[in-house]
Protein backbone atom coordinates (compact mmCIF):
# COMPACT_ATOMS: atom_id res chain seq x y z
CA UNK A 1 0.00 0.00 0.00
CA UNK A 2 1.60 3.38 -0.70
CA UNK A 3 2.14 5.71 1.77
CA UNK A 4 0.09 8.64 -0.21
CA UNK A 5 -3.02 6.95 0.32
CA UNK A 6 -5.76 9.62 0.99
CA UNK A 7 -7.70 6.45 1.95
CA UNK A 8 -6.76 3.29 3.52
CA UNK A 9 -8.72 0.94 4.52
CA UNK A 10 -7.86 -2.79 6.48
CA UNK A 11 -10.35 -5.78 6.71
CA UNK A 12 -13.66 -2.87 7.27
CA UNK A 13 -16.59 -4.34 7.97
CA UNK A 14 -19.93 -3.02 8.78
CA UNK A 15 -23.12 -4.50 9.68
CA UNK A 16 -27.03 -3.00 9.85
CA UNK A 17 -28.21 -5.59 12.49
CA UNK A 18 -28.12 -8.87 10.18
CA UNK A 19 -27.53 -7.27 6.89
CA UNK A 20 -24.22 -7.20 6.21
CA UNK A 21 -23.20 -3.40 4.54
CA UNK A 22 -19.46 -4.16 4.07
CA UNK A 23 -17.74 -7.04 4.52
CA UNK A 24 -14.27 -7.28 4.63
CA UNK A 25 -13.13 -4.59 2.56
CA UNK A 26 -9.35 -3.54 2.02
CA UNK A 27 -8.50 -0.76 -0.37
CA UNK A 28 -6.18 1.98 -0.50
CA UNK A 29 -7.53 4.90 -2.62
CA UNK A 30 -4.65 7.33 -4.26
CA UNK A 31 -5.15 11.05 -5.22
CA UNK A 32 -7.25 12.18 -7.99
CA UNK A 33 -10.35 11.35 -8.75
CA UNK A 34 -11.55 7.71 -8.51
CA UNK A 35 -14.81 6.07 -9.07
CA UNK A 36 -16.36 3.51 -6.43
CA UNK A 37 -18.60 1.31 -8.40
CA UNK A 38 -21.06 -1.14 -7.56
CA UNK A 39 -24.82 -2.06 -8.02
CA UNK A 40 -27.48 -1.00 -6.35
CA UNK A 41 -26.79 -2.53 -2.12
CA UNK A 42 -23.24 -3.45 -3.24
CA UNK A 43 -22.18 -1.02 0.24
CA UNK A 44 -20.60 2.11 -1.87
CA UNK A 45 -22.88 4.26 0.25
CA UNK A 46 -22.04 2.14 3.83
CA UNK A 47 -18.16 2.76 2.72
CA UNK A 48 -18.71 6.84 1.96
CA UNK A 49 -20.20 7.04 5.28
CA UNK A 50 -17.72 5.03 7.11
CA UNK A 51 -15.15 7.35 5.43
CA UNK A 52 -17.01 10.71 6.79
CA UNK A 53 -17.17 9.43 10.03
CA UNK A 54 -21.07 9.13 10.16
CA UNK A 55 -20.91 5.73 11.08
CA UNK A 56 -18.09 3.55 12.86
CA UNK A 57 -16.83 0.32 11.40
CA UNK A 58 -17.78 -3.17 13.36
CA UNK A 59 -14.35 -4.17 12.37
CA UNK A 60 -10.99 -3.08 10.80
CA UNK A 61 -9.65 0.07 10.22
CA UNK A 62 -10.04 3.07 8.04
CA UNK A 63 -8.10 6.15 7.76
CA UNK A 64 -8.80 8.87 5.82
CA UNK A 65 -6.08 11.48 4.86
CA UNK A 66 -4.40 10.11 8.09
CA UNK A 67 -7.25 10.56 10.52
CA UNK A 68 -9.81 8.13 12.03
CA UNK A 69 -12.81 9.70 10.63
CA UNK A 70 -15.47 9.24 13.18
CA UNK A 71 -16.38 12.48 14.73
CA UNK A 72 -12.58 13.84 13.62
CA UNK A 73 -12.89 17.98 13.44
CA UNK A 74 -9.40 17.89 12.19
CA UNK A 75 -10.49 15.70 9.37
CA UNK A 76 -13.92 17.77 8.62
CA UNK A 77 -11.71 20.73 8.01
CA UNK A 78 -10.53 18.83 5.01
CA UNK A 79 -13.16 16.82 3.62
CA UNK A 80 -15.80 17.91 1.80
CA UNK A 81 -19.24 15.17 1.80
CA UNK A 82 -22.05 15.23 -0.53
CA UNK A 83 -24.51 12.73 0.71
CA UNK A 84 -27.00 10.59 -1.38
CA UNK A 85 -30.19 11.70 1.10
CA UNK A 86 -32.31 14.61 -0.69
CA UNK A 87 -32.23 16.65 2.57
CA UNK A 88 -31.86 20.14 3.21
CA UNK A 89 -32.54 22.59 5.45
CA UNK A 90 -35.82 23.51 4.21
CA UNK A 91 -36.56 26.99 5.22
CA UNK A 92 -33.23 28.39 4.12
CA UNK A 93 -32.09 29.72 0.71
CA UNK A 94 -29.63 28.64 -1.07
CA UNK A 95 -26.82 30.94 0.68
CA UNK A 96 -27.99 31.01 3.67
CA UNK A 97 -27.63 27.44 3.54
CA UNK A 98 -23.95 27.03 2.18
CA UNK A 99 -23.01 29.95 4.79
CA UNK A 100 -24.54 28.41 7.44
CA UNK A 101 -22.43 25.25 7.17
CA UNK A 102 -19.51 27.27 6.02
CA UNK A 103 -20.19 29.39 9.51
CA UNK A 104 -19.77 26.36 11.30
CA UNK A 105 -16.57 25.20 9.68
CA UNK A 106 -15.13 28.51 11.20
CA UNK A 107 -15.41 30.75 9.00
CA UNK A 108 -16.51 34.29 9.47
CA UNK A 109 -20.05 35.16 8.18
CA UNK A 110 -18.01 37.99 5.64
CA UNK A 111 -15.98 35.34 4.42
CA UNK A 112 -18.78 32.25 5.03
CA UNK A 113 -21.11 34.53 2.67
CA UNK A 114 -18.44 35.00 -0.12
CA UNK A 115 -17.73 31.51 -0.09
CA UNK A 116 -21.05 30.63 -0.37
CA UNK A 117 -21.68 32.68 -3.19
CA UNK A 118 -18.63 31.45 -5.05
CA UNK A 119 -19.23 27.69 -4.54
CA UNK A 120 -23.19 28.50 -5.95
CA UNK A 121 -21.98 29.88 -8.93
CA UNK A 122 -19.34 26.52 -9.64
CA UNK A 123 -22.60 24.77 -9.19
CA UNK A 124 -24.44 26.87 -11.55
CA UNK A 125 -27.05 27.90 -8.74
CA UNK A 126 -25.75 31.75 -8.42
CA UNK A 127 -29.22 32.81 -9.92
CA UNK A 128 -31.03 31.22 -7.53
CA UNK A 129 -28.70 31.68 -4.70
CA UNK A 130 -31.47 33.65 -3.01
CA UNK A 131 -34.41 31.26 -3.21
CA UNK A 132 -35.70 29.06 -0.55
CA UNK A 133 -34.16 25.72 -1.21
CA UNK A 134 -37.68 24.29 -0.75
CA UNK A 135 -38.61 25.28 -4.44
CA UNK A 136 -35.90 23.68 -6.22
CA UNK A 137 -36.07 20.88 -8.48
CA UNK A 138 -34.55 17.97 -7.55
CA UNK A 139 -31.14 18.76 -9.85
CA UNK A 140 -30.73 22.02 -8.38
CA UNK A 141 -30.83 20.55 -4.56
CA UNK A 142 -28.11 18.07 -6.07
CA UNK A 143 -26.38 21.19 -6.92
CA UNK A 144 -26.82 22.42 -3.10
CA UNK A 145 -25.85 19.27 -1.95
CA UNK A 146 -22.38 19.49 -3.80
CA UNK A 147 -22.39 23.11 -3.56
CA UNK A 148 -21.80 22.84 0.37
CA UNK A 149 -19.34 20.34 -0.30
CA UNK A 150 -17.23 22.29 -1.88
CA UNK A 151 -17.62 25.62 -0.64
CA UNK A 152 -14.53 25.43 2.05
CA UNK A 153 -11.91 24.36 -0.62
CA UNK A 154 -11.64 20.71 1.24
CA UNK A 155 -8.47 18.61 0.29
CA UNK A 156 -11.13 15.72 -0.76
CA UNK A 157 -14.25 15.38 -1.81
CA UNK A 158 -16.66 12.64 -1.12
CA UNK A 159 -19.74 12.45 -2.95
CA UNK A 160 -22.41 9.64 -2.81
CA UNK A 161 -24.11 9.43 -6.46
CA UNK A 162 -23.56 12.98 -7.32
CA UNK A 163 -25.36 12.47 -10.60
CA UNK A 164 -28.39 11.64 -10.03
CA UNK A 165 -31.21 13.46 -10.83
CA UNK A 166 -29.32 15.69 -13.22
CA UNK A 167 -30.18 16.86 -16.36
CA UNK A 168 -27.61 16.33 -19.11
CA UNK A 169 -26.27 20.26 -18.52
CA UNK A 170 -25.89 20.17 -15.02
CA UNK A 171 -24.47 16.84 -15.45
CA UNK A 172 -21.73 17.92 -17.87
CA UNK A 173 -21.51 20.92 -15.35
CA UNK A 174 -21.11 19.04 -12.67
CA UNK A 175 -18.59 16.69 -14.13
CA UNK A 176 -16.77 19.83 -15.30
CA UNK A 177 -16.83 20.60 -11.75
CA UNK A 178 -15.18 17.11 -10.61
CA UNK A 179 -12.22 17.78 -12.92
CA UNK A 180 -12.00 21.20 -12.22
CA UNK A 181 -11.57 20.60 -8.61
CA UNK A 182 -9.04 17.83 -9.49
CA UNK A 183 -6.75 20.05 -11.67
CA UNK A 184 -6.65 21.91 -8.46
CA UNK A 185 -4.97 19.86 -6.66
CA UNK A 186 -7.85 18.24 -5.00
CA UNK A 187 -8.96 14.47 -4.77
CA UNK A 188 -12.55 13.27 -5.27
CA UNK A 189 -14.50 10.09 -4.72
CA UNK A 190 -17.51 9.68 -6.13
CA UNK A 191 -19.95 6.45 -6.20
CA UNK A 192 -22.16 5.59 -9.11
CA UNK A 193 -24.19 2.49 -10.12
CA UNK A 194 -24.58 3.99 -14.00
CA UNK A 195 -20.75 2.64 -14.82
CA UNK A 196 -20.56 5.11 -18.03
CA UNK A 197 -21.07 8.13 -15.71
CA UNK A 198 -18.01 7.22 -13.52
CA UNK A 199 -15.82 6.27 -16.89
CA UNK A 200 -16.54 9.85 -18.65
CA UNK A 201 -14.68 11.27 -15.49
CA UNK A 202 -11.97 8.98 -14.39
CA UNK A 203 -10.43 5.50 -15.24
CA UNK A 204 -9.32 4.82 -11.98
CA UNK A 205 -12.20 2.77 -9.66
CA UNK A 206 -12.79 0.76 -7.03
CA UNK A 207 -15.49 -1.67 -7.84
CA UNK A 208 -17.41 -2.79 -5.02
CA UNK A 209 -19.47 -5.90 -4.75
CA UNK A 210 -21.63 -7.61 -1.72
CA UNK A 211 -19.78 -5.25 0.65
CA UNK A 212 -16.25 -6.53 -0.55
CA UNK A 213 -13.87 -5.02 -2.74
CA UNK A 214 -14.07 -6.92 -6.55
CA UNK A 215 -11.50 -5.02 -8.11
CA UNK A 216 -9.34 -1.62 -8.29
CA UNK A 217 -7.29 0.02 -11.21
CA UNK A 218 -7.81 1.17 -14.47
CA UNK A 219 -10.58 -0.40 -16.86
CA UNK A 220 -7.86 -1.96 -18.69
CA UNK A 221 -5.69 -3.19 -15.05
CA UNK A 222 -9.22 -4.56 -13.73
CA UNK A 223 -9.68 -6.27 -17.32
CA UNK A 224 -6.59 -7.87 -16.77
CA UNK A 225 -7.41 -9.06 -13.67
CA UNK A 226 -10.04 -11.71 -15.25
CA UNK A 227 -8.64 -13.95 -17.91
CA UNK A 228 -10.54 -16.25 -16.80
CA UNK A 229 -13.53 -14.34 -18.25
CA UNK A 230 -13.79 -13.91 -22.02
CA UNK A 231 -13.10 -10.81 -23.79
CA UNK A 232 -16.05 -9.59 -26.22
CA UNK A 233 -15.60 -8.78 -29.52
CA UNK A 234 -18.75 -7.25 -31.84
CA UNK A 235 -18.17 -7.86 -35.24
CA UNK A 236 -20.40 -6.10 -38.22
CA UNK A 237 -20.14 -8.16 -41.52
CA UNK A 238 -21.86 -8.71 -44.70
CA UNK A 239 -21.92 -12.36 -44.62
CA UNK A 240 -21.75 -13.18 -40.86
CA UNK A 241 -22.69 -16.52 -41.39
CA UNK A 242 -19.62 -17.41 -43.03
CA UNK A 243 -17.37 -15.18 -41.45
CA UNK A 244 -18.29 -17.48 -37.71
CA UNK A 245 -18.26 -20.20 -39.14
CA UNK A 246 -14.43 -19.64 -40.25
CA UNK A 247 -13.74 -18.01 -36.60
CA UNK A 248 -15.29 -21.34 -34.72
CA UNK A 249 -12.22 -23.52 -36.08
CA UNK A 250 -9.81 -21.02 -34.53
CA UNK A 251 -7.83 -22.30 -31.27
CA UNK A 252 -8.50 -19.36 -28.96
CA UNK A 253 -12.59 -18.58 -30.07
CA UNK A 254 -14.79 -19.93 -27.55
CA UNK A 255 -18.13 -19.10 -29.05
CA UNK A 256 -19.84 -16.71 -31.65
CA UNK A 257 -23.10 -15.96 -31.95
CA UNK A 258 -24.88 -13.89 -34.72
CA UNK A 259 -26.97 -11.20 -33.73
CA UNK A 260 -30.47 -10.93 -34.05
CA UNK A 261 -30.33 -8.37 -37.03
CA UNK A 262 -28.53 -11.17 -38.86
CA UNK A 263 -25.72 -9.17 -39.63
CA UNK A 264 -23.78 -8.79 -36.21
CA UNK A 265 -21.28 -11.28 -34.83
CA UNK A 266 -20.51 -11.46 -31.19
CA UNK A 267 -17.07 -13.34 -31.10
CA UNK A 268 -15.74 -14.51 -26.83
CA UNK A 269 -12.92 -15.29 -27.38
CA UNK A 270 -9.65 -15.87 -24.24
CA UNK A 271 -6.59 -14.58 -26.14
CA UNK A 272 -7.80 -10.81 -27.05
CA UNK A 273 -4.42 -9.98 -28.46
CA UNK A 274 -4.28 -13.48 -30.53
CA UNK A 275 -7.67 -12.90 -32.07
CA UNK A 276 -6.99 -9.84 -33.20
CA UNK A 277 -3.88 -11.19 -34.79
CA UNK A 278 -5.94 -14.05 -36.63
CA UNK A 279 -8.95 -11.84 -37.25
CA UNK A 280 -7.44 -10.07 -40.29
CA UNK A 281 -6.40 -13.48 -41.55
CA UNK A 282 -9.40 -15.22 -41.48
CA UNK A 283 -11.19 -12.35 -42.54
CA UNK A 284 -9.67 -11.76 -45.67
CA UNK A 285 -9.66 -15.87 -46.40
CA UNK A 286 -13.31 -16.09 -46.70
CA UNK A 287 -14.36 -12.42 -47.60
CA UNK A 288 -17.02 -12.08 -45.36
CA UNK A 289 -17.01 -8.16 -45.98
CA UNK A 290 -16.15 -7.21 -42.91
CA UNK A 291 -17.97 -3.54 -41.58
CA UNK A 292 -17.24 -2.61 -38.08
CA UNK A 293 -14.96 -4.49 -35.41
CA UNK A 294 -15.16 -3.40 -31.64
CA UNK A 295 -14.44 -4.68 -28.59
CA UNK A 296 -16.13 -3.53 -25.14
CA UNK A 297 -13.52 -4.75 -22.85
CA UNK A 298 -11.78 -0.98 -22.64
CA UNK A 299 -15.69 -0.22 -21.20
CA UNK A 300 -16.68 -0.04 -17.64
CA UNK A 301 -20.01 -1.73 -18.10
CA UNK A 302 -18.17 -4.94 -19.87
CA UNK A 303 -15.97 -5.10 -16.82
CA UNK A 304 -18.50 -4.96 -14.52
CA UNK A 305 -20.48 -6.93 -16.17
CA UNK A 306 -18.16 -9.84 -16.47
CA UNK A 307 -17.04 -9.05 -12.27
CA UNK A 308 -19.98 -9.72 -11.23
CA UNK A 309 -20.92 -12.45 -13.81
CA UNK B 1 -13.20 19.68 24.44
CA UNK B 2 -12.28 23.17 23.83
CA UNK B 3 -14.99 25.18 25.64
CA UNK B 4 -14.85 27.98 23.27
CA UNK B 5 -14.93 25.81 20.73
CA UNK B 6 -18.39 23.89 22.25
CA UNK B 7 -20.09 27.67 23.07
CA UNK B 8 -19.17 29.02 19.37
CA UNK B 9 -21.02 25.69 17.47
CA UNK B 10 -23.69 25.85 20.05
CA UNK B 11 -24.47 29.58 19.17
CA UNK B 12 -24.42 28.75 15.26
CA UNK B 13 -26.74 25.90 15.60
CA UNK B 14 -28.78 28.15 17.96
CA UNK B 15 -28.99 30.83 15.47
CA UNK B 16 -29.49 28.44 12.76
CA UNK B 17 -32.51 26.59 14.26
CA UNK B 18 -34.61 29.13 16.34
CA UNK B 19 -36.10 30.75 13.04
CA UNK B 20 -36.88 26.71 11.92
CA UNK B 21 -38.67 25.56 15.48
CA UNK B 22 -40.63 28.79 15.67
CA UNK B 23 -41.59 27.98 11.55
CA UNK B 24 -42.24 24.16 12.45
CA UNK B 25 -46.23 23.33 11.91
CA UNK B 26 -45.78 22.44 15.79
CA UNK B 27 -46.07 25.68 16.55
CA UNK B 28 -49.62 26.05 15.90
CA UNK B 29 -51.00 23.69 18.19
CA UNK B 30 -48.08 24.52 20.69
CA UNK B 31 -50.18 27.72 20.55
CA UNK B 32 -53.63 26.61 20.88
CA UNK B 33 -52.48 24.65 23.83
CA UNK B 34 -50.77 27.44 25.48
CA UNK B 35 -53.61 29.99 25.45
CA UNK B 36 -55.67 26.87 26.75
CA UNK B 37 -54.96 28.22 30.84
CA UNK B 38 -55.91 31.85 30.02
CA UNK B 39 -58.70 31.00 28.03
CA UNK B 40 -60.29 28.33 30.78
CA UNK B 41 -59.37 30.69 33.43
CA UNK B 42 -61.29 33.79 31.19
CA UNK B 43 -63.93 31.39 31.17
CA UNK B 44 -63.87 30.49 34.77
CA UNK B 45 -63.97 34.35 35.69
CA UNK B 46 -67.46 34.90 34.04
CA UNK B 47 -69.00 31.58 34.21
CA UNK B 48 -68.08 30.00 37.47
CA UNK B 49 -68.69 32.33 40.25
CA UNK B 50 -69.03 29.86 43.02
CA UNK B 51 -66.72 26.99 43.95
CA UNK B 52 -68.38 23.20 45.19
CA UNK B 53 -68.96 24.24 49.07
CA UNK B 54 -70.79 27.28 47.57
CA UNK B 55 -68.12 29.81 48.63
CA UNK B 56 -67.27 32.72 45.86
CA UNK B 57 -63.90 31.52 43.77
CA UNK B 58 -61.85 35.06 43.54
CA UNK B 59 -59.08 35.48 41.15
CA UNK B 60 -56.52 33.53 43.36
CA UNK B 61 -58.68 30.61 43.82
CA UNK B 62 -58.62 30.45 39.67
CA UNK B 63 -54.86 31.25 39.41
CA UNK B 64 -54.53 28.56 41.12
CA UNK B 65 -56.90 25.85 40.32
CA UNK B 66 -55.65 26.72 36.67
CA UNK B 67 -51.91 27.59 37.14
CA UNK B 68 -51.20 24.33 39.22
CA UNK B 69 -53.72 21.60 37.38
CA UNK B 70 -53.81 22.82 34.17
CA UNK B 71 -50.47 24.62 33.51
CA UNK B 72 -48.53 22.87 35.62
CA UNK B 73 -50.16 19.56 35.15
CA UNK B 74 -51.07 19.10 31.30
CA UNK B 75 -49.62 22.59 29.73
CA UNK B 76 -45.82 22.45 30.70
CA UNK B 77 -45.52 18.79 30.51
CA UNK B 78 -47.35 18.46 27.17
CA UNK B 79 -45.42 21.00 24.96
CA UNK B 80 -42.33 20.41 26.39
CA UNK B 81 -42.30 17.14 25.15
CA UNK B 82 -44.09 17.85 22.05
CA UNK B 83 -41.42 20.30 21.40
CA UNK B 84 -38.27 18.95 22.60
CA UNK B 85 -38.72 15.54 21.67
CA UNK B 86 -37.32 16.71 18.28
CA UNK B 87 -34.41 18.81 19.28
CA UNK B 88 -31.88 16.00 17.84
CA UNK B 89 -34.64 13.53 16.55
CA UNK B 90 -36.04 16.09 13.38
CA UNK B 91 -32.54 16.12 12.15
CA UNK B 92 -32.50 12.08 12.03
CA UNK B 93 -35.88 12.38 10.39
CA UNK B 94 -35.21 15.07 7.74
CA UNK B 95 -31.60 13.25 7.58
CA UNK B 96 -29.97 16.86 7.42
CA UNK B 97 -27.93 15.73 10.71
CA UNK B 98 -24.79 14.75 8.13
CA UNK B 99 -24.22 18.73 7.68
CA UNK B 100 -23.47 19.35 11.33
CA UNK B 101 -22.25 15.81 11.82
CA UNK B 102 -19.88 16.88 8.66
CA UNK B 103 -18.62 19.97 10.22
CA UNK B 104 -15.29 20.57 12.36
CA UNK B 105 -17.54 21.36 15.51
CA UNK B 106 -17.97 19.09 19.00
CA UNK B 107 -20.78 17.00 17.79
CA UNK B 108 -22.52 17.77 21.69
CA UNK B 109 -23.23 21.66 19.98
CA UNK B 110 -25.83 20.11 18.22
CA UNK B 111 -27.71 18.80 21.11
CA UNK B 112 -27.27 21.76 23.04
CA UNK B 113 -27.96 24.48 20.55
CA UNK B 114 -30.99 22.88 19.27
CA UNK B 115 -32.18 22.08 22.93
CA UNK B 116 -31.66 25.78 23.75
CA UNK B 117 -33.62 26.81 20.72
CA UNK B 118 -36.62 24.50 21.55
CA UNK B 119 -36.32 25.88 25.06
CA UNK B 120 -36.48 29.38 23.84
CA UNK B 121 -39.91 28.42 22.37
CA UNK B 122 -41.25 26.56 25.20
CA UNK B 123 -40.37 29.16 28.17
CA UNK B 124 -41.19 32.38 25.72
CA UNK B 125 -44.93 30.36 24.99
CA UNK B 126 -45.27 28.88 28.94
CA UNK B 127 -44.49 32.71 30.51
CA UNK B 128 -46.45 34.17 27.90
CA UNK B 129 -49.45 31.62 29.20
CA UNK B 130 -48.61 32.54 32.78
CA UNK B 131 -48.43 36.24 32.39
CA UNK B 132 -52.03 36.26 30.86
CA UNK B 133 -53.65 33.66 33.05
CA UNK B 134 -52.23 35.75 35.60
CA UNK B 135 -53.83 39.17 33.91
CA UNK B 136 -56.92 37.32 33.60
CA UNK B 137 -57.51 36.07 37.04
CA UNK B 138 -57.20 39.86 37.88
CA UNK B 139 -60.32 40.23 36.35
CA UNK B 140 -61.76 38.99 39.81
CA UNK B 141 -60.77 40.62 43.23
CA UNK B 142 -58.38 39.48 44.92
CA UNK B 143 -56.17 38.13 42.11
CA UNK B 144 -53.51 36.28 42.93
CA UNK B 145 -50.95 36.85 45.39
CA UNK B 146 -47.52 37.63 43.61
CA UNK B 147 -45.56 34.65 45.61
CA UNK B 148 -48.19 32.33 43.94
CA UNK B 149 -47.11 33.74 40.45
CA UNK B 150 -44.01 33.62 41.13
CA UNK B 151 -43.99 30.17 42.34
CA UNK B 152 -46.44 28.88 39.77
CA UNK B 153 -43.97 30.73 36.88
CA UNK B 154 -40.52 28.87 39.05
CA UNK B 155 -42.05 25.66 38.93
CA UNK B 156 -43.23 25.65 35.16
CA UNK B 157 -39.41 26.75 33.98
CA UNK B 158 -37.53 24.53 36.10
CA UNK B 159 -40.48 22.03 35.08
CA UNK B 160 -39.68 22.80 31.32
CA UNK B 161 -36.02 22.75 31.63
CA UNK B 162 -35.92 19.11 32.81
CA UNK B 163 -39.21 17.61 30.61
CA UNK B 164 -37.22 19.05 27.52
CA UNK B 165 -33.46 17.81 28.27
CA UNK B 166 -35.38 14.36 29.09
CA UNK B 167 -37.73 14.99 26.19
CA UNK B 168 -34.84 15.40 23.81
CA UNK B 169 -32.90 12.84 25.55
CA UNK B 170 -35.40 10.35 24.33
CA UNK B 171 -36.15 11.48 21.19
CA UNK B 172 -31.86 11.13 20.24
CA UNK B 173 -32.19 7.51 21.92
CA UNK B 174 -35.41 5.98 20.41
CA UNK B 175 -36.92 5.68 17.05
CA UNK B 176 -40.52 6.88 18.20
CA UNK B 177 -39.23 9.31 21.25
CA UNK B 178 -42.22 11.29 21.51
CA UNK B 179 -44.63 8.30 22.65
CA UNK B 180 -41.83 6.99 24.52
CA UNK B 181 -41.77 10.96 25.98
CA UNK B 182 -45.46 11.20 25.90
CA UNK B 183 -45.96 7.62 27.87
CA UNK B 184 -43.68 8.95 30.93
CA UNK B 185 -44.95 12.43 31.46
CA UNK B 186 -48.80 11.46 31.22
CA UNK B 187 -48.80 7.63 32.09
CA UNK B 188 -45.96 6.99 33.90
CA UNK B 189 -45.94 10.73 35.88
CA UNK B 190 -49.68 10.88 36.41
CA UNK B 191 -49.79 7.17 38.14
CA UNK B 192 -46.33 7.40 40.53
CA UNK B 193 -47.16 10.90 40.88
CA UNK B 194 -50.33 10.25 42.79
CA UNK B 195 -49.54 7.51 45.12
CA UNK B 196 -48.15 8.03 48.03
CA UNK B 197 -45.01 7.50 49.09
CA UNK B 198 -41.49 8.36 47.66
CA UNK B 199 -41.87 6.70 44.47
CA UNK B 200 -43.59 10.16 43.54
CA UNK B 201 -40.13 11.53 44.15
CA UNK B 202 -39.15 10.25 40.37
CA UNK B 203 -41.57 12.30 38.81
CA UNK B 204 -40.97 15.89 38.05
CA UNK B 205 -44.53 16.60 38.81
CA UNK B 206 -43.87 15.79 42.15
CA UNK B 207 -41.33 18.46 42.27
CA UNK B 208 -42.88 21.08 40.66
CA UNK B 209 -45.82 20.68 43.05
CA UNK B 210 -43.40 20.85 45.82
CA UNK B 211 -42.40 24.73 44.69
CA UNK B 212 -45.96 25.78 44.53
CA UNK B 213 -47.60 24.03 46.92
CA UNK B 214 -47.14 26.67 50.17
CA UNK B 215 -48.29 29.02 48.23
CA UNK B 216 -51.39 27.23 46.48
CA UNK B 217 -52.36 25.87 49.47
CA UNK B 218 -53.48 29.63 50.89
CA UNK B 219 -55.15 30.10 48.09
CA UNK B 220 -57.51 26.50 47.24
CA UNK B 221 -57.99 23.61 49.56
CA UNK B 222 -56.37 20.89 47.72
CA UNK B 223 -53.62 19.84 50.11
CA UNK B 224 -55.16 16.31 49.79
CA UNK B 225 -54.08 16.01 45.91
CA UNK B 226 -50.86 18.13 46.54
CA UNK B 227 -50.05 15.57 49.62
CA UNK B 228 -48.16 18.25 51.17
CA UNK B 229 -47.05 16.67 54.53
CA UNK B 230 -44.25 14.24 52.92
CA UNK B 231 -43.41 17.12 50.30
CA UNK B 232 -39.63 18.30 50.17
CA UNK B 233 -39.28 22.19 50.39
CA UNK B 234 -39.92 24.50 47.66
CA UNK B 235 -36.09 25.02 47.46
CA UNK B 236 -35.19 21.02 48.01
CA UNK B 237 -37.43 20.38 45.13
CA UNK B 238 -35.75 23.16 43.02
CA UNK B 239 -32.27 21.68 43.40
CA UNK B 240 -32.77 18.34 42.46
CA UNK B 241 -34.73 19.35 39.23
CA UNK B 242 -31.47 21.45 38.33
CA UNK B 243 -28.90 18.76 38.96
CA UNK B 244 -30.83 16.13 37.40
CA UNK B 245 -31.46 18.62 34.29
CA UNK B 246 -27.42 18.95 34.55
CA UNK B 247 -26.55 15.33 34.46
CA UNK B 248 -29.55 14.95 31.75
CA UNK B 249 -27.56 17.44 29.53
CA UNK B 250 -24.46 16.11 29.89
CA UNK B 251 -26.11 12.89 29.14
CA UNK B 252 -27.49 13.81 26.27
CA UNK B 253 -24.21 15.82 24.95
CA UNK B 254 -22.08 12.67 25.45
CA UNK B 255 -24.71 10.59 23.48
CA UNK B 256 -25.10 12.45 20.54
CA UNK B 257 -21.23 12.73 20.56
CA UNK B 258 -20.76 9.28 20.19
CA UNK B 259 -23.82 7.63 18.61
CA UNK B 260 -24.27 6.97 15.02
CA UNK B 261 -27.66 7.62 13.23
CA UNK B 262 -28.05 5.45 10.41
CA UNK B 263 -30.07 7.28 7.62
CA UNK B 264 -31.63 5.97 4.36
CA UNK B 265 -31.36 7.33 1.23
Amino acid sequence: MSGAAIVQAEGLGRWYGEVVGLGDLSVSIEPGITGLVGPNGAGKSTFMKLMVGELRPHRGELTVLGHTPFASRPLYRRLGFCPQQDALYESQTAVQFVRDLLRLGGFGRREATTRANTALERVGLEEAKDRKVNGFSKGMRQRMRLAQAIAHDPELVIADEPLTGLDPIARRQVLELFRGLASEGRSVILSSHVLHEVESLTDRMVLIHRGRLLAQGTVREVRSLISKHPSRVHVGARDPRRLATALLGQEHVRAVSIGANGKDLLVETEDAAAFEEAFARVASEVRAGVQSLHSDDATLEAVFDYLVG
Amino acid sequence: MNPFALLRATALIYSMHFGAVFGSKRVLAAFVLAAMPPVLGGLGTRLAPETVDGSVMDGGGIFTAMGVFLFLGFVVPMLSVSIAVGAVADEVETRTITYPFTRPIPRASLFLGRWLASLTLILGLLWLSGGALWWISNWREPGPPNELVHAVLLAATSGAVVYSIGSAVIGTEFKRGLVIALAYAFAFELLVANVPGSSRELTIQYHMRAIVADEAIKELDAEDFLRTKSMISASGALMKMWIVSGVLLLFGCWRVGRKQFVLSA
